[in-house]
């Protein structure tokens, strides 16, 4: 088998733990403790990790931080588990649920592929009798590979409660700066993340920041990440729950449910809910987007940075903005080769100083480009990019074959409000702020008791995320009696601060869109709610 | 694009870069190592401001571009690794070699004596230098910032990048 890790790194040091053995249909698969199985895999050079559910056509991940749901394996006899969340032990035995006789080769698969099939056919098929209906339905569940629980796998259902001052969902750096500030005032704070590391994205983010020096300006990513895990666990205050998705708010009960490493249900009640789910990767629409090899940016990050694994040989960016840019120069310093990066609009997205630190290493950015197709049948084995005429249409003729073995696409974030919404703010789609997020004050109320920071908020940057925590944690501590007239000032340094950093004309954008969803009186929004 | 080519390309021309006079002339480059900073875009930041000892980098506010007073500045380096955006570099000409220091965060790991492939903004190669300092300037972090020698003393205004060649 090929190993695609990456020993010699010229920024990071890979702590991988040691070494162990699982099972991977049968097969005995070399990994490191303290990589997820998802990682191990395509580290050993498992690509196709499922089957889609219509034409079953292979699927790898994506996402690699547990979103996008390509990975959902059987593990230890539990189906549906996202192999990019759960690290692997020694002996553990995991299949893929998907494909017949396996995910690799599918003989159902060709067969799909030629049937026209609409968007609702499988709903249509056999509706009536209802006997028919229930036995064709049994025979989908077979046949798309959901799985079947078996009781006896599940460790067993102790649930854990907590009664907390304020607790953060989300342990990312707006997450962790709001629970440090809050841990520092308040009795009892609980931070829940749904990985099995705090840090969110930062940990991941390898490149140092822009900024201001008196905050995070000129430090890398992951440092600050480790810095604030640090200040965070020493706080007697703070109780860090890892492994734990927050999936569901009961407003009657005023109970947050979450379940922890996949089997314990824990039930929280706080006073001060600090809400930083952050956000999720777009994808774009293109022939065989899905083919494994199609990953998000911040997929390839979490793989080639956190894990240490390269994503492949040679590859093509879509998308020039910050992030499209900076991935590109961290997959060179991984060794990995960028075939090129393409943008549909005619000038680069990002900061020019990231695009000078691809393009003198002999990177083409092709502007007005964009890509038509991926190549390959079961995995990316080349691309087609053509170039975009003034109404973004292809211009035929233009078409060019590219080699690389992975693509990554770049072309955006969502704010992840499926939490927030339970909350039941009132919720704007802004696409200046990247999709659907709710009314809030600058302290970022989205209710009295509720707040939101971060991405989830409004996609922007790390700085800005780490500010906005910080001024939740104050206010929610500030609310409930904690603190004084010197945490009114540091709030006011730090919206000084915010202000300051939204001042580019990068930022304008942004600007507009907090514009629309920013209010004076957050209560009386909550009042009209009703 | 009024004007702004390398918002397309992704790299400043010669010609660009002297109209937005961010190049210091060649007399000054003579006399001493001298600091370029290529960031023309208001991005809010100021390690490099707040870094150098001799005030030598003003910026007006945070979110304006940097510019450097060439009269004051010493040469001292310390901003190369300042930058987060990579963005800035020392030359100088001397005994009519090129002299051109510059951010290194690739692999191989750079050695004095090491030849190297020199590379100008848009990655075309413009000849073959030789490393004659690399140095990791701040604790804690294994950036290396890495001065390369060229026989070609006008290279100090082209090259901005260079492939380490392993023997």
């Amino acid at each position: 088998m090929p190993d695609l890790r990456i020993y010699e790194h010229p920024i990071l040091s890979f702590k991988r733990g040691k070494e162990c053995t699982f099972y991977f249909e049968g097969k005995p698969v070399k990994a490191y403790e303290n990589e997820t199985i998802a990682a191990a895999l395509y580290a050993n050079g498992i690509k196709v990790f499922s089957r889609s559910f219509k034409y079953r056509r292979p699927r790898g991940f994506f996402c690699a931080i547990g979103r996008c749901s390509a990975c959902m394996m059987e593990v230890n006899g539990v189906p549906n588990v996202r192999t990019c969340m759960v690290k692997v032990e020694e002996g553990m035995k995991v299949k893929r649920q998907k494909g017949w006789p396996s995910a690799d080769t599918d003989f159902l698969a060709p067969i799909l592929a030629r049937l026209d099939l609409s968007s609702s056919a499988y709903l249509k098929m056999a509706v009536k009798p209802s006997p028919l209906r229930r036995a064709f339905t049994k025979l989908m569940r077979v046949l798309t590979g959901i799985g079947r629980v078996s009781y006896a796998s599940v460790k067993g259902f102790k649930p854990e409660a907590y009664d907390v001052d304020v607790a953060v969902i989300g342990g990312g750096p707006a997450g962790l700066s709001a629970a440090i500030r809050a841990g520092q005032l308040c009795r009892s704070v609980l931070v829940m993340d749904d990985k099995h590391l705090l840090g969110g994205q930062l940990i991941k983010q390898t490149h140092k920041f822009f900024g201001n020096v008196t905050y995070c300006a000129g430090r890398r990513g992951f440092k600050l990440a480790e810095e604030m895990v640090e200040t965070l666990l020493k706080l007697n205050s703070v109780k860090a729950l890892t492994s734990t998705s927050a999936f569901g708010y009961y407003p009657r009960e005023g109970i947050l449910t979450a379940v922890k490493d996949n089997s314990t249900l824990v039930k929280v009640k706080a006073k001060k809910f600090i809400i930083a789910t952050g956000a999720y990767e777009r994808t774009l629409v293109f022939e065989n987007n899905d083919l494994p090899g199609v990953y998000g940016a911040g997929g390839v990050q979490t793989l080639m940075n956190v894990y240490g694994i390269k994503p492949g040989e040679a590859g093509l960016m879509v998308g020039s903005g910050n992030v499209g840019l900076i991935v590109s120069y961290q997959l060179m310093q991984a060794g990995v080769n960028v075939k090129a990066i393409v943008e549909a609009a005619p000038r680069i997205g990002g900061y020019l100083v990231h695009a000078a630190k691809v393009r003198r290493l002999g990177v083409p950015i092709y502007t007005r480009h964009t890509i038509l197709k991926a190549l390959g049948k079961k995995r990316v084995e080349g691309a087609v990019i053509v170039q975009l005429d003034e109404r973004f249409n292809p211009i035929p003729g233009t078409e060019k074959v590219l080699d690389c073995d992975f693509i990554c696409v770049a072309v955006g974030l969502n704010p992840t409000y499926d939490l927030i919404q339970h909350f039941k703010p009132k919720m704007v789609l802004v696409p200046e702020l990247g999709g659907f997020v709710p009314v809030r004050d600058v302290y970022g109320r989205v209710r009295r008791d509720v707040y939101i920071a971060g991405d989830c908020s409004g996609i922007e940057e790390a700085a800005t995320a780490m500010l906005e925590g910080a001024i939740a944690g104050l206010h929610a501590s500030l609310s409930l009696g904690y603190g004084g007239k010197a945490e009114w000032n540091t709030i006011m340094e730090l919206h000084k601060e915010l202000e300051d950093e939204r001042s580019s004309p990068f930022s304008d954008r942004v600007k507009k869109g907090l514009k629309v969803v920013t209010v004076d009186d957050i209560e009386r929004v909550e009042a009209e709610m009703k | 694009m009024n004007g702004q080519e390398y918002v397309v390309k992704g790299y400043f021309t010669l010609e660009e870069l002297m109209k937005l006079n961010i190049l210091p002339p060649e007399d000054r480059v003579k006399k001493g190592r001298v600091a370029v900073i290529e960031c023309v875009q208001e991005i809010p930041c100021n390690p490099c401001a707040v870094v150098c000892k001799v005030k030598a980098i003003m910026k007006e506010s945070i979110s304006k571009p940097p510019r450097v007073d060439w009269d004051k500045c010493v040469g001292c380096e310390l901003c190369i690794s300042s930058c987060p955006g990579l963005a800035i570099f020392c030359i100088q000409i001397k005994d009519g070699k090129g002299y051109v220091s510059m951010p290194y965060e690739l692999l191989p790991e750079p050695k004095v004596g090491d030849e190297a492939v020199l590379l100008d903004r848009s990655g075309r190669e413009v000849g073959i230098g030789r490393i004659v300092k690399a140095l990791r300037p701040q604790k804690q972090d294994p950036a290396f910032v890495i001065t390369v020698e060229t026989p070609d003393p006008k290279h100090v205004f082209e090259v901005r990048a260079v492939r380490i060649i392993r023997r």
